[in-house]
Order: C-alpha cells, then sequence, then structure tokens
C-alpha cells in the first residue's frame, strides 16, 4: 500500500503543470548558476595570474634595490565561485611588510562595485530563493489541496491507513522532487570541467557536501509546506503562510539577529586602531632618536651595535604593540561574530548560509585564514632578513657596488594553502544537525496533525 | 460605473483574508527597514565622528607640517536608509598625501564581514522582492478568477462596458494595495524626524522620487498580473506564468546583464594595477636615487676644503635641491600612475555600462537604479568620491607645500631632527583645508534617474495597454 501511495504521489506531481513550468526554470537557473559560476572562476582566475605575473617582475626590481615587500594575493577556487559567502567582501590583496600589521585589502565589491549591485547568482542563493520557493509551490496544497478538489475523501473511502498516507505523501514528494533536480545539477557539474574549471578530489567533495546541505534545506521546506497544508483549511491560506513563513525565515530572521547581535558588541573600527597604531609608532620614534642621539653623543666604538639593539628594540616594541592591539580587536569581533551567528540560527536559512560557506571555506574564516598564513609568512621573510644582516658584510657589499644583499632565488614565495575541511566540520555539523533536526520535528508535527485531520 | 468597479475592486481586496497578512507583513518590513536603517546610520555617523576626532587629535600634536596625516572620510549619508546599494561595499576613506592615489580602502563589511553574511534589509529590497511578489499574488487572478467564480458572466450580463471595467480593476487593485503601504511608510518617515536624522530639502525631494517609483514599480506588476490574467484561462495558469517572471524579472536577468558585461571585457585587477604602479615607483626611485647621490657627490666636493660650520651654513642649498628632485620624481610617478588608473577605469566604466544598459530589460533592475541613483548609493559612487577626493587632494596638498617651503621644506625638518633641535608645537590647524563629501542635488539625481523611471513608465504603459486590449477580446463564456 505505501509503495503503491508513493508511485500515485510522484505521477501526481511530475504530472502537475505546475511542476513542469517550475522545474522548467529551475532547471535553467541551476545549469546557468554552474556555468556563470566556472566562468567566473576562470575570469578570477585569469586576472589572479596576470596580477602574480606583475607581481613577480616588481618584486625581482624591488629584491635588486634591497626591498623585501613582496605583494601576496587570494587565490581564486572553484567552489568559492559556486558559493561566494563573503569571499567578495574580503580584502585579496596584502603587502607583506618586515614588521607590524598586516592588512588585506581589495574587496571584489570594493574594486568592482558593479558586481555589489545585484551581486552573484549562487548556489546559495539559487537553493535559498528559487528552490525554497519551488518546494512551496509544489507542496502547499498537498493536504488540503486533495480535500478542496474531493480526492481526499475518495482515498480514504478505502482502507488505508493515516500514517501509511502521510509517510507516503512525505516520501513520494521527497523522490519526485530530489530525482528531478538532480537531473539539471549532474549536468551542471559535468559542465564546470568541459568548460575548462579544474576540480580536483576535494573539490567534488565540497560541492557534493553542498549539495546534501542544498537539499537538506529544500527537503525543509517541502515538508513544511506539507505540514502547514495540514493544519490550514484552504489551500490558498497555506500558500500565503508559506510565503509569509520563507519570507520571515531568509529574509528577516538571518538579517535581524545579525543586526541586532552586531551592533550589541562594540568593536572598535580599524581607523581607531590604525590611529592608535600611529601614535604608538611616533611615540616610540621619538625615544629611539633620543637614544641614537645619546649614543652618537658619546662616540663609542660599538657604536654600530648599539645603533642595531636600539633599532631592533624600536621594531620589538612596535611589533608587540600592533600585535596587541589588533589581537584585541579580533577577540572582540570573534565574540560579536559568535553572538550574531548564533542567534541567527533560529533561521533555517542562516544554518544553511553557515554550513555552505564553512564547506566552501567563503565564510568568515576566511579573512582570518589568509591573514594567519600572511602573518606566518612575515615570519619566515624576516627571520631570513635577519639571517642575511648577520652574515651579510655591510662594507664589503657597498664597496662592491652592489645595492642589494638578496638573491631572488633565496627568497621563499608565499603559498596559500586551503585550510582542510577537517578545520570546519565541528561547525558545519553543527549548522547540519540544526537542519535535520528542523526536518524531523516538522515530519513529526504533520504526521501527527494529519492522524487528527479532518477528511470531510 | 468607472467609480463603482474601483470600489468593488477596493473592497474585494480589503475584505480578503490575504489582505490582512500582506498590511501586516509589510508593515512589519518597512518599519523594520527604517528601524534598522536608522540605528546603521547612527553607528556609521558614530564611526566617522570618531575617526574624524581622532585624526584631529592626533594631527594637533605634530610639530611638523610634514607628519601631518590625514585621511579624507566619506560622511554618513542618511538616504541610504532607503537603498544602502554599494554604499556599504565601497571604502570609507582615502589617505590623503602627495605620495598615494587615492585609494578607497575599509568598507564596512570588509571592516566587519559578519553584516556581509546577509547584508541589510532595506525599504528597496522589499519594494523589489516582496512587494512584487504580493501584488503578483493579489492580480493572478483578477481576470480569470472571476471567470471561473462565475462573477464575469453576471457583471456582464448588465450593459457594463470592458474598457471600464479594465480601467476599473486597475486603479480599484492599485489603490488597494498601494494605499496600505503608505501607512507604514509614513510611520517610517516620522519615524526619521523623531530620531533626528539630518535631511535637508533636497533629501525630501529625494524621499519623494524614490516612492514615486516605488508605486511606479508596483503599478507595473499589478498591471503585469491582470495582463497574464486575461491572457490565460485557468488561474492556476496565470499563476504559474506570473511567478516565473517574477523570477526571471527580479532574480535572473540584472544578473545575466552585469555577468555577461564582465565576462564580455576584460578589466585588470586592482593588483596587477598596484603592482604596475610600484614598478614604476621602483624605476623612478631609482632614478631619482642616482640624481640625489649626484647632488650630495656635488655638496661634499663643494664643501671639502670649508670648515664644518662653514659646510653646515651651505647645506640648505643641497637639501633645497634634493627636494626639487623627489618633487619631480613625486610628479612624474604622479602623471604615470594616472595613466594607467585612467585607462583601468575606462575599461571598468565599459563594463558598467554595458551591464548596466543589458540588465535595464528588467523593470527590476531599473528600479533599483533609480532607486541608488537618488540615494547617492548607485554605482557610480565610487567615480564621485575619488574625484572630490582628487579634487581636494590637489588642493591640500598645494598647502601643505606651501606650509612646508615657509619652514624650509621637509628635508630641512628631518635634518633639524637629527641635529636634536627640540621643536615646541608651531602647528595651526586652522587653516588646513578639510575634505567634505558633497552629495548630489536633487537635479543632478533626477536627471540621471530619468532614464529608469521612463522605462519603469514605458513598460506599465505597454503592460497595461497589452491587458486592455487582451481584455477587450477576452471570451468571457
Amino acid at each position: 500500500m505505501l509503495k503503491l501511495i508513493i508511485e500515485k504521489e510522484i505521477r501526481d506531481i511530475i504530472k502537475s503543470s505546475k511542476f513542469v513550468y517550475m522545474f522548467a526554470i529551475c532547471a535553467v537557473l541551476i545549469i546557468l548558476t554552474f556555468y556563470v559560476g566556472g566562468k567566473n572562476y576562470l575570469i578570477n582566475r585569469a586576472q589572479y595570474e596576470a596580477a602574480i605575473a606583475e607581481n613577480n617582475k616588481t618584486f625581482e626590481k624591488m629584491v635588486a634595490s634591497g626591498q623585501i615587500e613582496p605583494n601576496i594575493i587570494l587565490p581564486p577556487e572553484p567552489i568559492m565561485s559556486l558559493v561566494a559567502g563573503v569571499s567578495n567582501d574580503v580584502g585579496r590583496d596584502i603587502q607583506i611588510t618586515t614588521a607590524g600589521n598586516l592588512t588585506a585589502t581589495g574587496s571584489k565589491y570594493n574594486e568592482d562595485p558593479i558586481y555589489a549591485v545585484f551581486r552573484f547568482l549562487d548556489l546559495e542563493f539559487l537553493f535559498q530563493m528559487i528552490l525554497a520557493l519551488f518546494a512551496i509551490l509544489c507542496m502547499y496544497n498537498a493536504i488540503n489541496g486533495e480535500k478542496e478538489r474531493g480526492t481526499l475523501a475518495l482515498t480514504f473511502s478505502n482502507s488505508i491507513p493515516r500514517h501509511i498516507y502521510i509517510l507516503a505523501k512525505v516520501v513520494g514528494s521527497f523522490i519526485s522532487m530530489f530525482v528531478t533536480l538532480l537531473i539539471p545539477i549532474l549536468i551542471g557539474c559535468l559542465l564546470l570541467p568541459l568548460i575548462g574549471v579544474p576540480m580536483i578530489a576535494s573539490d567534488w567533495l565540497k560541492l557534493i557536501m553542498i549539495l546534501l546541505t542544498g537539499f537538506l534545506f529544500f527537503g525543509l521546506f517541502l515538508i513544511l509546506s506539507i505540514f502547514m497544508s495540514t493544519i490550514t483549511k484552504q489551500s490558498s491560506a497555506s500558500l500565503l503562510f508559506m510565503l509569509v513563513i520563507w519570507i520571515s525565515a531568509v529574509v528577516v530572521f538571518p538579517r535581524v539577529a545579525i543586526i541586532i547581535a552586531g551592533r550589541a558588541v562594540n568593536v572598535p573600527t580599524t581607523d581607531e586602531i590604525n590611529q592608535k597604531k600611529i601614535k604608538y609608532t611616533n611615540e616610540q620614534s621619538k625615544i629611539m632618536l633620543n637614544k641614537i642621539r645619546d649614543v652618537q653623543s658619546q662616540k663609542k666604538d660599538d657604536q654600530d651595535e648599539q645603533f642595531k639593539i636600539i633599532m631592533k628594540e624600536y621594531s620589538n616594541n612596535v611589533t608587540d604593540y600592533y600585535l596587541k592591539i589588533s589581537r584585541e580587536r579580533e577577540n572582540i569581533q570573534y565574540y560579536q561574530e559568535n553572538l550574531a551567528l548564533n542567534i541567527s540560527r533560529i533561521s533555517p536559512s542562516s544554518c544553511f548560509t553557515l554550513a555552505v560557506s564553512n564547506i566552501a571555506g567563503t565564510s568568515l574564516e576566511l579573512n582570518r585564514d589568509y591573514l594567519e598564513q600572511a602573518y606566518n609568512y612575515q615570519n619566515i621573510l624576516r627571520k631570513m632578513i635577519d639571517e642575511k644582516i648577520k652574515s651579510t658584510d655591510i662594507t664589503k657589499l657597498a664597496m662592491s657596488g652592489n645595492t642589494s644583499m638578496y638573491n631572488i632565488n633565496d627568497i621563499p614565495l608565499f603559498i596559500y594553502i586551503t585550510p582542510s575541511f577537517s578545520k570546519y566540520i565541528p561547525r558545519v555539523i553543527i549548522d547540519l544537525s540544526i537542519l535535520i533536526i528542523m526536518n524531523l520535528i516538522f515530519f513529526a508535527a504533520s504526521f501527527f496533525t494529519f492522524l487528527k485531520y479532518d477528511l470531510r | 460605473m468607472f467609480w463603482i468597479f474601483i470600489q468593488k475592486e477596493l473592497k474585494a481586496i480589503i475584505q480578503s483574508p490575504k489582505f490582512i497578512l500582506y498590511f501586516i507583513t509589510i508593515t512589519v518590513l518597512i518599519l523594520l527597514s527604517f528601524y534598522f536603517g536608522i540605528k546603521e546610520f547612527r553607528a556609521y555617523e558614530r564611526d566617522y565622528e570618531t575617526a574624524i576626532n581622532l585624526m584631529e587629535e592626533r594631527n594637533k600634536s605634530v610639530d611638523s607640517w610634514v607628519k601631518i596625516v590625514y585621511m579624507a572620510y566619506r560622511a554618513p549619508n542618511p538616504m541610504q536608509i532607503f537603498s544602502s546599494g554599494i554604499g556599504y561595499d565601497l571604502g570609507r576613506y582615502s589617505k590623503i598625501n602627495q605620495y598615494n592615489t587615492i585609494t578607497l580602502e575599509n568598507s564596512l563589511f570588509t571592516d566587519n564581514p559578519i553584516f556581509a553574511v546577509f547584508r541589510f534589509i532595506d525599504f528597496t529590497f522589499i519594494v523589489t522582492v516582496i512587494l512584487s511578489l504580493f501584488a503578483i499574488l493579489f492580480t493572478f487572478d483578477s481576470v480569470n478568477g472571476e471567470k471561473e467564480q462565475g462573477t464575469m458572466k453576471l457583471i456582464f450580463s448588465n450593459p457594463v462596458s470592458r474598457s471600464q471595467y479594465i480601467r476599473g480593476k486597475f486603479v480599484g487593485t492599485f489603490i488597494g494595495l498601494v494605499v496600505p503601504i503608505l501607512i507604514p511608510v509614513l510611520f517610517g518617515l516620522l519615524m526619521l524626524i523623531i530620531f533626528n536624522v539630518p535631511l535637508t530639502f533636497s533629501d525630501w525631494m529625494k524621499i519623494l522620487l524614490i516612492l514615486s517609483a516605488s508605486v511606479l514599480y508596483l503599478a507595473f506588476f499589478i498591471a503585469l498580473g491582470i495582463f497574464i490574467s486575461t491572457i490565460t484561462h485557468f488561474s492556476s495558469t496565470s499563476f504559474l506564468i506570473s511567478l516565473v517572471f517574477w523570477i526571471t524579472t527580479i532574480f535572473i536577468l540584472p544578473r545575466l546583464g552585469i555577468m555577461t558585461a564582465g565576462q564580455l571585457l576584460k578589466v585588470p585587477s586592482d593588483a596587477e594595477i598596484e603592482s604596475q604602479k610600484d614598478a614604476i615607483g621602483i624605476q623612478v626611485g631609482s632614478e631619482e636615487s642616482d640624481s640625489i647621490r649626484i647632488a650630495y657627490k656635488n655638496y661634499f666636493e663643494r664643501t671639502r676644503d670649508l670648515s664644518e660650520d662653514e659646510r653646515k651654513n651651505k647645506r640648505s642649498e643641497v637639501l633645497k635641491e634634493v627636494e626639487q628632485i623627489q618633487q619631480s620624481g613625486l610628479n612624474k610617478m604622479n602623471v604615470l600612475f594616472e595613466k594607467i588608473i585612467e585607462s583601468a577605469q575606462n575599461k571598468k566604466n565599459q563594463v558598467i555600462v554595458l551591464g548596466l544598459t543589458m540588465s535595464r530589460f528588467s523593470p527590476a533592475s531599473a528600479y533599483q537604479l533609480a532607486a541608488m541613483t537618488s540615494c547617492a548609493s548607485d554605482v557610480y559612487l565610487k567615480n564621485r568620491t575619488e574625484e572630490q577626493m582628487k579634487s581636494f587632494k590637489q588642493k591640500y596638498t598645494e598647502f601643505i607645500q606651501k606650509k612646508l617651503t615657509e619652514k624650509g621644506g621637509a628635508l630641512a625638518y628631518y635634518q633639524s631632527v637629527m641635529d636634536g633641535v627640540t621643536r615646541k608645537n608651531t602647528i595651526d590647524l586652522a587653516d588646513l583645508p578639510r575634505y567634505t563629501s558633497v552629495a548630489p542635488s536633487f537635479g543632478e539625481v533626477i536627471t540621471t534617474a530619468l532614464l529608469d523611471i521612463t522605462i519603469l513608465i514605458i513598460l506599465t504603459l505597454a503592460i497595461f495597454t497589452g491587458a486592455y486590449f487582451s481584455f477587450l477580446k477576452y471570451d468571457l463564456r
């Protein structure tokens, strides 16, 4: 009996004109999303490689003139084009100074504000705005629609247990929707390597996880629509209520939660931090200059050594202070983000966004990871410079007419390492669990509500 | 008869259960958008004032014009309450000195990426997505729904003009949907006054323009819903077609236009541009160093036979010569930088023009562009801000140069520091030019927004005309 009703459900859904229309548009959008995402990646990659080539030429000249301040750029990744997250809002370029604070500048939207006008079409947007609506439109009248048409009374004029019926309805809707959506998704996935997007095993794994999360989110709206149709008498009412729920869950709650919690914690702006740094640097410069003057006036034999110690002290003090206040700001900001995101998790849309952006590596951690790697690189360069200074006879170098003690081949290159997915598993598990629990709760709610449903 | 139809439509809308949900939803959303918009404006204002005060305080404590650090900040824009546009994506300040080109840094979203996760909800977004969806929901069955219910035959069993009927339907629906929006909007405008949001007369005119564009945009979707219901037999079909159109117009066409433009035209990234500038900087720096070395070498040769004191007296001449070399190098660098930036900017402008033109096929795009233009948060905000900062930079650097020349130049200051000369604070910042951002006037805004508003008018008229003529031939049976 269960199998029979599932088959009936699948047939009813697939044969309905609304399903055909909505599926057509969703299929076009899904394939378009993959195509546009892939193309965007290729453009970003081309821009990145052109910038790296320019950087390398400039760096050679820099090294020849005795400077070691390379520019590093965050490389684009295929998955970042499919789930944009905050990747277009964070800075991609960092100039590595040998001491002091590093700042990522040049976000995509700041650089090319045209893309900030309407933003990108990505999988996150697709699942939240389009596929969730698709789920609502297909299932808002799953129960009360049948009652209005009279087919529900007809069905139950046979000896069909209610629990079998509701279970079959849920399973049938899931199978018909998921299997049909798989077709354009698979086409989209095939399109990526065809247009030249290099996807490695970990990228495919991430994509599969993103799609599974997307299906969980889609499934939630399917089951919520079925639930709504069991608690309302008219299908027009269930449609309206579902649209209001969709607006609230996708548009309102996440934003309101972020704004309230985000502003509840006062994070000092980077301007305030920069001004403090400038003030401290000036104070330390005055102290350093006074010490240099004292040493000069004493005219001792070890003057050069004394100068080195004074400058090293200045450099260490400034670096330590910069790190200290930067870390303080980061900690406050981390607290602000956690508070805002935890409150926003009341909305399934928020859980979905957080889960997919963590999987894709385009969450708020992106900026932190990038800066952490940049600071590590800065340390490596500083050590290399210190060793070079110790081992180089400056007088001999000046006499030889060379302007630089560095050789480009000895300088380590910056290679960005994509953080492993295991780092984000704890966060993703929380959001996935919330989505699964919500699915189960609304399934249980539809189940028990339908057991008491008035079929007449 | 026309008025009777309008009244009939109004009653049908107000008495439907959909209307209460519609009214509650839009009231909550609009008031929330105003409330959070005001809060964000106040937060931005606080950050702006803090930044300016810190900068002024810091500059008051310096003892030479050489050490002034000036940053030009974009002033908070209260109109972003209505349409945030690219306002929060764009950098909020740029360093101003003769060495740096104008580069806007640190947008709100870069500084606080938590707000970039979901972005802000503003009035324009509510109208574009939510209100248009409700307009579709109220009008998709306006004609074929009546036919299905049998009320259409009843109406036309009386001597009723089709023209009056369809016009009455449109006007009645328009009044029924637009007037309820005015209530929360008026409360929202009252909130602006209560919370002392600084709005000039020009700003109020711009608000009126946005509200007019919003009304036009809703009129389009009302006309669209009516049109689709006149060309389909079943309300379920018209609902689907309306929804497909809604999704295409709001989500697909605007993005597609921009992305296609981005794919067709190749633009260098800022990283590439910065790298090219660095290369020029190194080249010019190297030439400059050689010239400075020669200047000092000549100085030492000229003053070889002089005493220490006599040599010190001659020092100011070589310092002036070195400053001239540096200034000439800087000018050369700035000219070359400007060429690179201008070339890249021209390419970016081509992408903008092509992208916006292609996206304007969608009324949602035309509406959002009109709203952003009115709120000065449109895509040209970056260009406008950079131009204003450039002209300020010229004025500022001339002022600083003049002050430095009066005191003997920058190098003279550094030399005196090395000589251990203690200076008292002699800087009077009263005359220092300050940057103020100027928002476009109402006249400028309306000139720019005219194209988008015209598109909205034409589309609305075209769709309504389609609905009108389609209904004149409609099979009422």
